[in-house]
């Protein structure tokens, strides 16, 4: 497995580690710090910490949870720390930002629709929001988010059907407001 | 209400959570409302798209790497002459770590089922996702479709896969949700054979170890040929058909009951399966829903099947009974439980040593 052999201080599973999720943590600290170099350097202390105690890491049970979760609250301490509170409820009320995504230059959409899409998604509430990008951005699944925000599997999954349905009325929206682009080709 | 349930299942079959009876519901429902079947492939197309990588991307990751390392081992004294890490610079921060690592101890078993390769040459490079053997995984398709791949195997596709035609790779074993597109067939290669189809729910199963290749169709309708061979014509399989071909013999058979169908090429053999069995009772696509069943094969089989499902060697040491068959289902069951089991019916003992199991006599 690949988490015993890093355990063991294999170099080159960290390495595989270290390449497949650092640009995820990295894209995941700045949507909560909305600083680059912020974001990089709590996703580089976390790997240094990981590398640094790895003998204890034959305790993690999800790499991938843990790695989350530790950005997630050093992300949140570096925050509470610069406003000299303490964040509870992290994202109840507090916004996130989202990965831009690509020109939809060899798709089926539309950049107008992709935009209405992307909007959409922007204006969901804060919680429901963070909660779609790690599902669909990270593609981590819902019992991985629901551990990673402390919440349970059936909120991840009400909030889902509360961005696909915003999602879906915008998208309707975009077809009755111009009737003579719809389906026929 | 339709519309919340629609939204319920397609927000979970493009996150990969719905199960193959939701992914039917949501067909069902979606034939009923075709603005919402549209509204989806335009979602799924959306969802699928790449992210733009960070404005300052990693310019030199492996120089990164180092650095980290370095700061590792740098650190290190510093805390060695500490015995807890907890006191350090940022006492809260560590001590969260710790407990996090702690609290996800022993929850759940090591979920890291599989490592994409890093995208590299956007042109050329292809996407490769694994199942380690012991874990499954569940993957969503640019184009939408579903795949669920058993212990064991690696399914890979070109980084351009909705350019053109939609083609996979697969080794070892994957049941298939595909979305329909009648312009662009979905092509799934293997070792011994090549499958079109449209649109349609199936099961692939070619092991490199095993020396057939089995193709089961739930769904819909598909093409069969064999892999590097155009001179034949494609056979056509139904619903609840099963192919199996031959590498060994260099042949394909499908096997049938339907007398006049039966040798429709010599060495292509259809099985006519139960039409009556639902699909989750049906012994080729078990899996998916994580039963582990077996339907009269041998002991050999039987064992390069647990191997793949536990992660363990298997070495029978006996002839005999290696050539015991079983008929048993099991759900979420140790292999040591399966093992009991099957010691009901016949006799043999076993031992288990960390990833070994001995069966003797």
């Amino acid at each position: 497995m690949e988490l015993q052999q890093i355990v063991d201080g294999d170099e080159q599973a960290f390495r595989r580690l270290f390449h497949y999720f650092s640009p995820r943590l990295n894209q995941f600290a700045y949507s909560i710090v909305k600083i680059r170099e912020a974001a990089s350097e709590i996703v580089d202390d976390v790997f240094i910490k990981l590398w640094k105690q790895r003998e204890k890491a034959a305790s993690i049970s999800n790499i991938r949870v843990y790695l989350y979760v530790a950005v997630k609250n050093s992300a949140l301490n570096y925050l509470s720390s610069k406003a000299h509170r303490q964040i509870t409820e992290p994202f109840n009320h507090f916004d996130i930002a989202l990965s831009p995504d690509q020109a939809p230059d060899q798709r089926m959409i539309s950049a107008e629709l992709q935009e209405k899409i992307t909007a959409a998604i922007e204006y969901l509430p804060p919680r429901c929001k963070m909660i779609f990008k790690l599902v669909r951005e990270d593609g981590l699944r819902y019992k991985d988010v629901a551990e990673i925000l402390n919440l349970t599997v059936n909120t991840v999954d009400a909030q889902m059907v509360i961005a696909v349905k915003r999602i879906s009325e915008k998208v309707q929206a975009h077809f009755t407001a111009f009737p003579k682009r719809t389906v026929k080709k | 209400m339709h519309k919340e349930r629609i939204a319920q299942l397609i927000a979970r079959k493009l996150s990969g959570e719905a199960s193959p009876e939701e992914i039917h519901e949501l067909d069902m429902l979606l034939e009923k409302h075709p603005d919402d079947a549209y509204f989806l492939s335009i979602l799924a197309d959306y969802w699928t798209a790449s992210i733009s990588p960070a404005a300052d991307e990693d310019a030199d990751p492996e120089a990164h790497l180092r650095h980290i390392l370095n700061s590792a081992a740098n650190e290190t004294p510093e805390a060695a002459s500490i015995p807890l890490p907890g006191r350090n610079i940022r006492p809260h921060y560590v001590r969260n770590i710790l407990a996090v690592a702690a609290v996800f101890a022993g929850l759940i078993f090591f979920s890291w089922l599989y490592f994409r390769t890093p995208t590299g040459a956007p042109a050329l490079s292809r996407v490769e996702t694994i199942a380690k053997p012991g874990a499954k995984s569940r993957l969503l398709l640019p184009d939408g479709s579903v795949v669920w791949l058993n212990s064991g195997s690696k399914i890979s596709y070109a980084a351009n896969f909705m350019d053109s035609i939609r083609e996979v790779e697969l080794e070892g074993e994957a049941y298939f949700d595909v979305a329909k597109n009648t312009q662009r067939p979905f092509i799934v290669r293997t070792r011994d054979i090549t499958i079109k189809v449209l649109g349609t729910v199936f099961n692939v199963k070619c092991y490199p170890d095993d020396h057939k290749t089995e193709a089961t169709l739930i769904r819909g309708s598909v093409q069969v040929s064999k892999t590097g061979d155009n001179s034949r014509q494609a056979l056509l399989l139904h619903p609840h058909e099963k192919l199996v071909a031959n590498s060994t013999t260099e042949s394909v058979s499908f096997h049938t009951n339907d007398p006049s169908g039966s040798v429709a090429q010599h060495d292509m053999i259809i099985q006519q399966l139960k039409e009556t069995a639902a699909d989750t009772s049906m012994t080729e696509t078990a899996w998916v829903y994580n039963k582990l069943v077996f339907d009269g094969e041998d002991f050999q089989e039987i064992a390069a099947e647990m191997e793949r499902w536990y992660n363990v060697k298997i070495v029978i040491n006996d002839p005999a009974v290696a050539r015991y068959r079983f008929h048993a289902k099991f759900e979420n069951e140790t292999i040591t439980k399966v093992l009991s089991v099957l010691q009901l019916s016949l006799p043999f003992t076993f031992k288990i040593d960390n990833n070994e199991v001995n069966i003797y006599k």
